[in-house]
C-alpha cells in the first residue's frame, strides 16, 4: 500500500488551537513529505477565521485548496468516493463521522488510523504513545500519536526551516516594518510584550506587575478577544509610559514574526506554546484550564522538563511567575514573580534561545508521524 | 455494555467472540475533553494477554458471569485461594486478581467470578476498611487546601495518598474503585 493520501479530521471546539494544529501539520506534511492532505472540518466560518483563503461557503464540485491542502466541510462526508485515504487522522480524540467510519469498517485494506492526541510533557505519555487499540466495530487497530517533549514521544511541529527563518529574521531589519504595518508604533527604547491568554487570567494583576515594575516603556501587544476584552476599559492614567495595542487577527507565519519581533511572550494553548518555544524569547505559558484541575499536573510536568538546565534562583521564580499567572496560587503573588523574573533577566534570555535551540535537536513531530507511519505500513500489524 | 473508563480488574467483555478478562487499567486525561485508558487483559481462552490503548469512551461488550460471595482464605503460589459458605474452594491466578492483591488480606470478603464454573477472578466491595502500618507523622501548619500524605496499608503494604490528619494505627476507607482515600474510621 503507498503512503500518499493522509485525510485529517478536526472539531473546532472553542478557540483556535485544534484547527491551528490541524492546519500547521496539514501544510507540513503537504509541503515537506509531498502529501496529498485532506482536512475534514467541522466548522467553516471558524476555519475560515484562520486560513483566510476559504471561500465563504465550502463547494461540493469544487473543493477548496490552500497552500496545496484540500479543505472540505464534515457535512461533506459521503459525497466523495473515499473519506478515509492511505492515512486517517482523528483530531484531539474527536468521533469521526458515521459515514467515513462505515467506509472504514468496509474496506479491506485498512488505513494507518491515527489519533493524534494532546501534548504533554507527563511521564505517563511514553507508555500510551504509539500504543494502539482494536475497534471491532470497524475491525480496524487505532493508533494513540502523543505529542511531547520525551524521547519516547511524538514531538512538536516544527518546519523544517523554521530555526533558519527566525534566525534570518532577527537580522534582516524588517520587523519594525512590519509591526508598522500592523499598526503597532512602538515607542524607542520600548520593552515589546505579546499576550494571549484565556479569559480567566489575571489581567488586572498582571498589568499592574508589570507597569509598576520597570525601567523603560513599555509596549504591549494583545491578541485575541479574551485578552483584548479584559483591557478595553482599562484606564491607562496611572501608568505613564505604557502603551497597549489591539493585534488583528493574523495568519501563522505572520504570528511566528510577530513573536520573533517581541521581547517577552505570554501564549496560551499548546500551539503557541510550541511557537513560543521556537521563537527562542522569553515566554510564559497559560495553559488550556481543564476539569478537576487536570491541568495542574501537566503545567508542572511541562516546567520540570522545560527549566531543567535553568540555575535554581531562575528556576523558581520561572515556576513562581507560571504558578500566578495560572491561578495556581493568589493574583497577589504575580508582582513579586514578575520581580524575580526581572532580576534575572539577563539570563531568561539566554536561557530561553538555549531551551529553543536544544529541542530543535529533537525530531519534529511531523518526521515522528511519518517514520511512524511507514514503519507500520511495511508490517503486517495494522491490519490486525 | 461498559466503557473503557469503567472497566475494572476483573471485568470480563467479550470481542469477535473471544472473552477477555481484564488484567490491569490505567486512565489518564490526554486533553480538554479527552482522555485514554491503557487495558490490559487475558484471554480466558488462549491465555493470551493484550495490552492496548483506547479513548475513555469506547465500548466494550461485559459479559455478566455469575459469582459467589467468598473470603479469601490462602496463597497457593501461584494461586489464590478462596472459599464459600459450603467450604468449596476457588483458585485464582495473580495475574488475573487485579487491584484486589493491593488490599488482599486474610478473612476478607469478595466475589468470585465464575465463567462455565472456573473461578476466573475476584472483584472487591466498593468500599473497604485498612489500616494504617506506617505514614509520616503530620506537619503542624498543613491545613490550606486539601493536604494528603502518602500511608502504607498493614498487610499488603499498599501505599496510598491520606489525609493528612491520619495517624500510624488509624483505620481508614477506600474506594476500591479508583483506590481513593474516603476518609478516617472512628472507632
Amino acid at each position: 500500500m503507498t503512503l500518499q493520501i493522509v485525510h485529517l479530521y478536526c472539531t473546532i471546539v472553542d478557540n483556535y488551537g485544534d484547527i491551528g494544529v490541524c492546519w500547521r501539520l496539514a501544510r507540513q506534511l503537504a509541503h515537506e513529505y509531498g502529501l496529498t492532505v485532506h482536512v475534514w472540518v467541522d466548522h467553516w466560518v471558524a476555519a475560515q477565521h484562520l486560513i483566510r483563503e476559504l471561500p465563504d461557503a465550502p463547494n461540493p464540485e469544487n473543493p477548496s485548496r490552500v497552500n496545496g491542502v484540500v479543505i472540505r466541510p464534515w457535512s461533506q462526508v459521503g459525497a466523495v468516493q473515499d473519506c478515509t485515504g492511505d492515512v486517517l487522522i482523528e483530531g484531539f480524540g474527536l468521533t469521526l463521522p458515521d459515514t467515513t467510519l462505515a467506509q472504514l469498517a468496509a474496506r479491506e485494506q485498512k488505513p494507518v488510523w491515527l489519533n493524534l492526541e494532546y501534548f504533554s510533557a507527563e511521564d505517563w505519555v511514553e507508555r500510551f504513545h504509539l500504543q494502539s487499540g482494536y475497534d471491532p466495530a470497524t475491525r480496524a487497530r487505532r493508533w494513540f500519536f502523543f505529542p511531547g517533549v520525551h524521547t519516547h514521544t511524538g514531538g512538536l511541529l516544527r518546519e523544517h526551516d523554521l530555526i533558519a527563518q527566525r534566525d534570518a529574521w532577527a537580522s534582516s531589519g524588517q520587523a519594525a516594518p512590519f509591526l508598522s504595518q500592523l499598526g503597532l508604533g512602538v515607542p524607542a527604547g520600548a520593552l515589546k510584550l505579546s499576550c494571549f491568554a484565556y479569559a480567566h487570567a489575571p489581567y488586572a494583576a498582571w498589568l499592574d506587575a508589570l507597569a509598576t515594575q520597570r525601567d523603560r516603556p513599555l509596549s504591549i501587544w494583545l491578541a485575541g478577544s479574551y485578552s483584548q476584552n479584559a483591557f478595553a476599559q482599562a484606564d491607562l492614567a496611572a501608568y505613564s509610559g505604557v502603551s497597549l495595542h489591539n493585534l488583528p487577527f493574523v495568519s501563522q507565519p505572520d504570528f511566528d514574526r510577530l513573536l520573533w519581533s517581541a521581547d517577552v511572550l505570554w501564549v496560551r494553548g499548546e500551539d503557541s506554546l510550541a511557537r513560543a518555544l521556537w521563537s527562542g524569547k522569553p515566554f510564559v505559558w497559560h495553559i488550556y484550564p481543564q476539569a478537576e484541575e487536570a491541568h495542574h499536573a501537566k503545567l508542572a510536568a511541562w516546567l520540570a522538563d522545560y527549566t531543567r538546565p535553568f540555575p535554581k534562583p531562575l528556576q523558581d521564580a520561572y515556576i513562581a511567575l507560571h504558578q500566578a499567572w495560572n491561578g495556581i496560587t493568589p493574583a497577589s503573588t504575580l508582582a513579586g514573580a514578575w520581580a524575580a523574573m526581572l532580576a534575572h533577566w539577563a539570563a531568561w534570555q539566554t536561557h530561553s534561545q538555549l531551551r529553543s535551540n536544544q529541542y530543535a535537536q529533537m525530531p519534529d513531530l511531523a518526521s515522528r508521524l511519518t517514520s511512524f507511519i511507514r514503519t507500520l505500513n511495511s508490517s503486517t500489524q495494522t491490519y490486525t | 455494555m461498559k466503557t473503557a473508563q469503567e472497566l475494572r480488574g476483573g471485568n470480563v467483555f467479550t470481542q469477535d467472540g473471544e472473552l477477555f478478562v481484564v488484567v490491569k487499567g490505567e486512565f489518564s486525561k490526554s486533553g480538554r475533553n479527552s482522555s485514554v485508558v491503557k487495558l490490559k487483559y487475558k484471554s480466558l481462552l488462549g491465555g493470551r494477554v493484550k495490552e492496548e490503548v483506547h479513548k475513555a469512551d469506547v465500548k466494550f461488550d461485559v459479559v455478566l458471569l455469575d459469582r459467589k460471595p467468598c473470603i479469601y482464605s490462602y496463597f497457593a503460589d501461584p494461586m489464590y485461594v478462596f472459599m464459600d459458605e459450603e467450604y468449596n474452594q476457588f483458585e485464582v491466578g495473580a495475574d488475573t486478581m487485579g487491584d484486589a492483591l493491593l488490599y488482599l488480606e486474610e478473612g476478607m470478603e469478595c466475589e468470585v467470578v465464575l465463567y462455565e464454573g472456573q473461578a476466573i477472578s475476584v472483584e472487591m466491595p466498593n468500599s473497604i476498611i485498612r489500616e494504617i502500618e506506617y505514614t509520616e507523622p503530620s506537619v503542624r501548619g498543613d491545613t490550606v487546601g486539601k493536604v494528603t500524605k502518602l500511608a502504607r496499608l498493614k498487610g499488603s503494604g499498599h501505599e496510598i495518598q491520606v489525609s493528612a490528619l491520619c495517624q500510624i494505627g488509624d483505620k481508614i476507607e477506600i474506594d476500591t474503585r479508583d483506590g481513593e482515600f474516603k476518609r478516617r474510621v472512628i472507632a
